[in-house]
């Protein structure tokens, strides 16, 4: 996913062609900016998931490009925010090529953006994406009639399988090598030229259409058509869905768990019996740091790599079939009830993998009240961040049978505090935007693509969590021996008072000092947590093994109810950037942060005091 | 098949740009429970629209025995 936080600007390079990629939703615009360049943009089979700028440099055939991937419009006078995104873009960028990419099989409707652009007067080109498709659904095109009438050239590609590529690269150099370098283009009165010309494209349409262009006399998809009929069913398409959703949470759970433990094991040791010794010779508080600090926190970290990847490419998966689209279909009936719609539930399933890309993609919505009520359920999703403080806590408190229900159990929740936050606020964020949505036919993943993806999301994951742990560390390390001279996180350090400061806050929910402290580092990420607890209970604990640290002092009610509040209070900050910048309001940022301190603070408090009473504890 | 469309502007174009426009067949392949979205089929696309929104789309039936409202 491309988690860059503000709207990228684009950087012109003096010399250097700018190319543009415009389509519609859905397209493959991302398939062939990915195929053409080294860059990794975020491909899925749903229309919206790209919702900002992202470019590229390629080399063709001697000359420096510039690739601009884009939102996906359907008009270019559309009015939501990705499609402002694309007129911003095309008012204040000069470009020397437009690529207009259009769904060969769905030419019938696509064709009116190429006929938008050229009204433009843009130096453009036509891509026919998806040949695969249009051959499988029958669709047949005149290649040299369509570019006659369109008076543009026109190429038939499939970005996904890599064919015709080579000819694209090559008709794209030759366009650009028409115009001299530095002659890119601005649109001015972008809208006013499109609305005079708009009755011309309708009438224009018909004959191009019809004179290049043969469709099946019947639909072909039979694919799409046989599962549909189950996975969209009136009674069985929910529970079908809910059961996919099930079972592949219980999939990953059950091949990444074990993994993880025996990658946990295998660091340990190498801390214990390869680094220990080599640093032996070092000053105590030096190798201190270095074992139990840095490298617990970051060995603890990583052993969770091989369950994030798992996660993400069942994500791929996911994405990439369709049956996105069909979740949106399947609840936007329940949804439209706590005042949201299909779109926000896809977007709070995307949380799962990482709150902030699914934050951006509420773009796509055009009312305010919708977009606001969608950023103030999101962050509940629980994302891969939290999912291995909660890995790693179910394995240390619970036997696996009993974590995989505890797990499931926060999924739940997750849930469920979206739906409780959309029925409390719904009347302050009302909105009646229509909701109309592609159903793309199901599509196959293919693996090199949802592999590259996973791994891209790993590699990020594993950026961000090395960044925020040895920030972490230095910071929990400092707290726990400042004031010098104090016993490492004994009630005198600075950790120590942090804790006691906020015990009369957290003691009634059951979090100790030191958990207290880990808390207050996780604002930042939620990838700090796991690494702070390594430093603050492995300097104190001798063996260095954590998970027993934590157990001799931690009952399991109290490790519950730490989970429970690292669910639902604010993701991380890079959340909070982000729901600034998208919602353009402090007030609701602050409010959205308050909500969540509130709301994780009550549920602690009712599962800590109701534990009391049974006498759990 | 389509006769009018009577609803604001930026739906109109949304709509226009998934093919619904007058003149233009189109078919309901399913609704969604809980009077949840339709699911329907315009030229090669598919597309859900919601029930209220689908009101404001004015047809006239080939088929009787299907009238999408
Ligand atoms: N069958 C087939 N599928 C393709 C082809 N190119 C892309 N796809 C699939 O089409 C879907 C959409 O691709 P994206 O590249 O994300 O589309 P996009 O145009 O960037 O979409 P937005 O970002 O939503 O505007 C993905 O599931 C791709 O795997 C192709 O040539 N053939
Ligand atoms: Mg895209």
């Amino acid at each position: 996913m491309t988690h860059c936080l503000e709207s990228v600007g684009v950087v012109l390079v003096p010399g250097q062609a700018t190319v543009a990629v415009v389509g519609m939703p859905n397209t493959g615009k991302s398939t062939l900016f990915t195929q053409l360049t080294a860059a990794h943009a975020h491909i899925g089979n749903w229309p919206g998931l790209t919702v900002d700028l992202m470019q590229a440099e390629l080399t063709l055939e001697g000359r420096s490009v510039q690739l601009v991937d884009l939102p996906g419009i359907y008009d270019l006078r559309g009015h939501s925010e990705d499609e402002a995104v694309v007129r911003r873009f095309l008012e204040s960028t000069p470009v020397e090529l437009v690529v207009i990419i259009l769904n060969a099989s769905q030419i019938d409707r696509q064709l009116r953006l190429a006929l938008q652009v050229r009204q433009l007067g843009l130096p453009a080109l036509v891509l026919l994406n998806m040949a695969d498709e249009a051959r499988r659904f029958g669709v047949g095109i005149d290649l040299d009639e369509l570019a006659r009438r369109l008076e543009l050239p026109v190429l038939l590609i499939s970005a996904k399988y890599r064919q015709g590529l080579g000819q694209a690269r090559h008709a794209i150099a030759k366009a650009l090598a028409a115009s001299p370098s530095g002659a890119g283009c601005t649109v001015l009165d972008l809208e006013p030229r499109l609305a005079a010309a708009d009755c011309d494209l309708a009438a224009a349409m018909g004959p191009i259409l019809q004179a290049a262009v043969t469709f099946p006399a019947q639909w072909r998809d039979a694919l799409t058509r046989r599962l549909d009929r189950w996975l969209l069913h009136p009674l069985l398409g929910l529970p079908i869905f809910l059961l996919v959703m099930a079972l592949m949470f219980q999939a990953i759970y059950a091949l990444g768990v074990p993994m993880q433990q025996a990658l946990g094991a295998l660091i340990d040791h190498f801390s214990r019996f390869v680094l220990a010794p080599a640093l032996a010779s070092w000053p105590p508080f030096l190798s201190a740091f270095i074992t139990d600090g840095l490298v617990l926190g970051i060995g603890t970290v990583s052993a969770f790599l091989p369950v994030i990847f798992l996660f993400f490419l069942a994500m791929g998966v996911v994405e990439d079939s369709g049956y996105l689209s069909r979740a949106a279909f399947l609840m936007d009936a329940f949804m439209e009830r706590l005042g949201l719609d299909g779109r926000s539930f896809v977007l709070s399933l995307m949380g799962f993998g990482c709150n902030v890309p699914a934050i951006l993609g509420t773009r796509v919505m055009r009312s305010s009240g919708l977009r606001l009520l969608s950023m103030l359920i999101i962050p509940f999703s629980l994302c891969s961040a939290r999912l291995n403080v909660f890995l790693f806590m179910a394995s240390v408190f619970f036997s696996p049978r009993q974590g995989a229900l505890v797990i499931f159990g926060l999924y739940l929740l997750s849930f469920g505090a979206s739906i409780l936050t959309a029925l409390l606020f719904k009347g302050r964020f009302a909105s009646e935007e229509p909701l109309v949505l592609e159903l793309p036919p199901y599509r196959l993943p293919t693996l090199p693509q949802i592999w590259r993806r996973a791994w891209a999301e790993v590699r990020h994951f594993w950026f961000w969590a090395r960044r925020f742990i040895i920030f972490g560390v230095v910071g929990i390390w400092l707290l726990n021996n400042l004031p010098f001279g104090v016993a490492p996180a004994s009630a005198q350090s600075l950790s120590g008072q942090l804790g006691e400061l906020l015990q009369p806050l957290l003691a009634p929910i059951g979090i100790n000092p030191r958990l207290t402290v880990a808390l207050v580092f996780g604002f930042i990420a939620k990838e700090i947590v796991l690494g702070g607890l390594a430093v603050i209970y492995g300097q104190t604990a001798s063996s260095g093994a954590l998970g027993h640290a934590l157990a001799s002092e931690v009952s399991w009610v109290q490790a519950v109810s730490f989970m429970l509040f690292t669910l639902l209070y604010t993701p991380c900050l890079s959340t909070v950037a982000v729901i600034r910048t998208e919602s353009k309001r402090l007030g609701f940022t602050l409010f959205s942060v308050l909500w969540s301190l509130v709301l994780a603070w009550l549920v602690s408090f009712c599962f800590y005091q109701l534990a009391a009473l049974v006498g759990w504890r | 098949m389509v006769t009018a469309l009577t609803v604001e502007a930026g739906l109109r174009h949304r709509l226009e740009a998934l093919g619904i426009k007058p003149g233009q067949q189109v078919k309901v392949l399913r609704r969604g429970w809980w009077s949840g979205p339709i699911h329907l089929r315009v030229g090669m696309t598919e597309l859900m629209l919601r029930q209220i929104d689908a009101a404001r789309i004015e047809v006239h039936s080939a088929d009787p025995s299907r009238v999408p409202r």
